[in-house]
């Protein structure tokens, strides 16, 4: 019985803090997407102008994000039922974004950052039963600067 | 190429469902089939059980008895004419007697009954003795170990496929709470067959609820939903209930001789 009581509170905490730390990631994202939206991000090979470069420098962004209870609960009752997990559909792509704009951040007088890959691997600790998730994302690319 | 400034488009990579939307969808789905499977195996096996014959019974009781160290343990004799006439069994009925301090006696399939040295220590007269070996007789005449056994079996087995998650372990916790509470209404029927045992081997019921009276005052069940045996003031309630039903008469009770029973 009281294992169920303590399941049902981490639930509500994690459902309730998750959501908060979400909404706040997400509102903090969306300003500095705002702010460094004139510099180009592209997965091409080439740069887009033909100009002259004077420095071309492999920049990367990385972040690291866990999982709140709430959504590992649903993920694992989806592991039953299948399905699309939508609760982790937010976490990735909060992660990418974010690695983006460190990307971004870490080349602030570039011009144009191409070629730029994201990698995204899996952190766990703890055992079998207890394992504490969290993904890591990481963005890079080449910082171009021109004349 | 042009660059042309754009922030990203929101709306494609995540779903716009509350996430706890997700959470009732998908949590009542399961609880709906968990609740569906749990009914059907119950009906299922209390249908099945009469074609579980004694003979397959202790094929079960194989691949119990060597975990438990049932070989090595002592006998506790209770058999004579008096006994068998009391007793209904399709099977060879063996007690034995474990090495476990823990206040507690149960029945295995098969037709063996354990008795913790614990419990042997707390008793007084040879009526409680007896009635707790009525007690777990009762058990093995309504094959209640099968029972629990088939439906928890069953449950485990689904839990065990799907592997170790939060939501097998909810899982396996709710299916422990409805067998828990299924296994008090079968305790309740095992005290009254017990009596009706006291009743045919002493003709009186004298001492059926001396043990648990005791017992009563180190009793913590009361907090805990999970338990197995229910309450003891429940249990001391309903098998008063029954000497009163039934008409049974009490008188006094034959001091306990531990020795007397122990054999080698």
């Amino acid at each position: 019985m009281y294992n169920l009581i303590i399941f049902g509170v981490l639930l509500l905490v994690g459902y309730v803090v998750g959501q908060y730390l979400e909404g706040r990631h997400y509102k903090s994202i969306r300003e500095r997407e705002a702010n460094l939206v004139h510099l180009p991000v592209t997965d091409l090979k080439r740069p887009l102008r033909q100009d002259d470069l004077i420095e071309g420098v492999c920049v990367g962004g990385s972040v690291v994000i866990s999982v709140d209870y709430f959504k590992r609960f649903i993920a694992g009752l989806r592991n039953l039922i299948g399905g699309n997990v939508t609760t982790y559909e937010t976490l990735i792509d909060r992660g990418r974004r974010e690695a983006i704009l460190r990307m971004k951040e870490s080349a602030m007088d570039a011009d144009e950052i191409i070629n730029v890959r994201i990698e995204t691997s899996s952190i766990s600790k703890g055992s079998k039963n207890n394992r504490i998730g969290s993904v890591e994302v990481y963005a890079y690319g080449t910082a171009l600067k021109y004349k | 190429m042009k660059y042309d400034a754009r922030l990203p488009d929101e709306s494609v990579n995540y779903s716009s469902e509350h996430p706890l939307m997700e959470f009732l969808k998908v949590g009542g789905s399961i609880v709906a089939i968990l609740l569906i499977l749990y009914f059907v195996l119950g009906w299922s096996i209390d249908l099945l059980i009469r074609y579980i014959s004694p003979s397959f019974e202790q094929k079960i009781e194989h691949f119990i008895e060597p975990k438990l160290g049932l070989n090595n343990m002592k006998g506790i004799s209770v058999f004579g004419e008096k006994f068998e006439s009391c007793v209904n069994l399709p099977y060879q009925l063996h007690i034995k007697l474990s090495q476990s301090k823990e206040v507690n006696a149960y029945a295995l399939p098969g037709g063996t009954i354990v008795i913790n040295e614990g419990f042997l220590e707390q008793c007084k007269s040879e009526n409680e003795l007896f009635f707790v070996i009525g007690h777990e007789l009762g058990h093995l005449k309504h094959r209640d170990h099968l029972r629990g056994l088939g439906r928890s079996l069953i449950g485990l087995s689904l839990a065990a496929l799907v592997g170790p998650s939060e939501a097998t372990n909810i899982l396996s916790e709710s299916i422990q709470f409805g067998e828990s509470r299924f296994s008090q209404a079968q305790e309740l029927a095992a005290d009254r067959y017990g009596l009706a045992f006291l009743q045919c081997y002493y003709k009186h019921v004298g001492g059926a609820t001396d043990f648990f009276e005791r017992q009563k005052k180190n009793d913590y069940s009361k907090w805990f939903l999970f338990a197995s045996h229910p309450e003891l003031v429940e249990r001391i309630k309903h098998i008063k209930e029954q000497i009163a039903t039934n008409q049974y008469t009490k008188k006094t009770t034959i001091p306990f001789d531990p020795q007397a029973f122990i054999s080698k």
